[in-house]
């Protein structure tokens, strides 16, 4: 008797439903970093002009807290705080309540 | 809360430039319900009823909006869901993808947005937006989208000077730090077999004058030229910020109706668009950003794109 062959549709389709709901990742969900260089001739082309990011913006997050009445970041005093906009990867770090201490990064460079 | 339909804002709390546009909202008196997909399901709680459209509400802790309050949308930076660890890696994926279509749908459901996250997800394909901006006739420069080595060898010897840029803005993780992928000058020479490994992007070299960052809310055109002062910015300016001088400019009068003809087609209220402005004067179509950064060209320049921003989410829909 021939084994029925079970198909379960768990992969990464070219066109996803996720695609249309896009999200980035989590505050202080630092992606892994071990990660090493494939061989040459195995790297993707692409990924061989791939540079280190520009120096992190280090943004004190223990000095802003985000404000649930104001809905926007203020600092100590309570006044909204406008942080300027960074240009490149920011690192926070955070000890304000609204999660652990952690750090993460964000990228802006579109 | 009165009459006036509430913006909501999509997006993480730590968004500094969502801030710009809450404060600005704030001072025109429009209500704002800011929440991020990150608090849900924990801390964002949703109940839709299906009636004639979607009714309910949201409810974080310390506010709640019903959905039929709802004005204008802004999807902004938003982070995807969290759940509890005790989940084990299979639940929380299967979780995410309720919520994604639950909450996410609701949303996705809702008549207005800047812009409709599909849309942005839909226009951020680099193949899409460059046909259509060749089909609204802007100038588009010569480009091959290949994992064929020697297609592309052939495409860069023809034309002398090629760029590789990657299809989207992802980097890579690697011994121990992050690194980004910009657009680099290349011979055919420099090609090599792996381009045999994934899909690769190379666009014929356009001599520039200067690049320009036009950002378009609505009708609102906001022109900058970006001079970059070292090498590695006269490639790509996103590799060297602080080599960098911002300037206002004008936008010809073809470019701005093409532009206009551009987010029309690819169903966009907002984008940040990048050009080349050639030696003679030409204006060259590189990309489309249908969620790119323009904060920081505010504060370079005094542009007053959180003021369009906050007419755009409380003006009706454009005619």
């Amino acid at each position: 008797m021939t084994p029925a062959v079970s198909v379960i549709a768990t992969g990464d389709p070219l066109f996803r439903a996720a695609d249309q709901v896009p999200l980035g990742r989590n505050l202080g969900l630092v992606t892994p970093t071990d990660a090493i260089p494939s061989r040459p001739g195995v790297r993707p082309f692409g990924l061989g002009f791939a540079t280190a990011a520009a120096p992190t913006v280090t943004v004190d997050l223990s000095a802003l807290c985000y404000d649930v009445q104001l809905q926007l970041s203020v600092d100590a005093a309570g006044s909204p705080a406008f942080a300027k906009h960074s240009t490149g990867p920011t690192n926070t770090r955070t000890s304000d309540g609204h999660k652990s201490m952690d750090s993460d990064t964000d990228h802006t460079e579109d | 809360m009165g009459c006036e339909p509430t913006v909501l804002i999509v997006t993480q709390p730590f968004d500094v430039t969502a801030d710009y546009v809450v404060a600005e909202l704030h001072q025109r008196g429009v209500p704002v319900f800011r929440c991020n997909p990150g608090d849900f399901p924990r801390r964002l709680t949703l109940a839709a009823h299906l009636d004639e459209g979607w009714t309910g509400s949201l409810h974080l802790p310390d506010r709640h909006i019903s959905l039929d309050e709802i004005g204008c949308a802004w999807y902004r930076r938003p982070t995807t869901f969290e759940f509890p660890d005790e989940l084990s890696a299979e639940e929380r994926r299967w979780a995410t993808a309720e919520a994604r279509l639950g909450l996410g749908g609701v949303m996705a459901a809702l008549p207005r947005w800047l812009n409709h996250p599909c849309d942005i997800a839909r226009a951020e394909y680099k193949p899409v937006q460059l046909q259509a901006a060749r089909a609204v006739g802007l100038t588009v420069p010569d480009t091959l989208i290949t994992n064929n080595s020697q297609e592309a060898r052939r495409f860069a010897k023809e034309r002398g000077q090629v760029v590789y840029k990657p299809l989207s803005a992802a980097g890579v993780y690697e011994d121990g730090q992050y690194r980004l992928v910009y657009a680099n000058r290349l011979a055919a020479d420099d090609i090599t077999d792996t381009v045999s490994a994934t899909a690769h992007l190379f666009q014929a070299w356009v001599d520039k004058a200067y690049e320009v960052r036009l950002t378009v809310i609505d009708d609102e055109l906001f022109a900058v030229r970006i001079d970059g002062q070292s090498a590695a910015a006269a490639i790509d300016w996103r590799a060297d910020y602080d080599n960098l001088r911002y300037s206002v400019i004008s936008v010809p009068g073809w470019v701005r109706h093409r532009v206009l003809d551009l987010l029309d087609v690819l169903m966009l209220r907002f984008a940040a668009l990048d050009f080349i402005v050639t030696p003679d004067g030409g204006w060259v179509f590189l990309e489309a950003n249908p969620n790119g950064q323009w904060a920081w060209l505010q504060d370079a320049t005094g542009l007053p794109m959180a003021t369009a921003i906050a007419d755009a989410l409380t003006k009706g829909p454009r005619p």
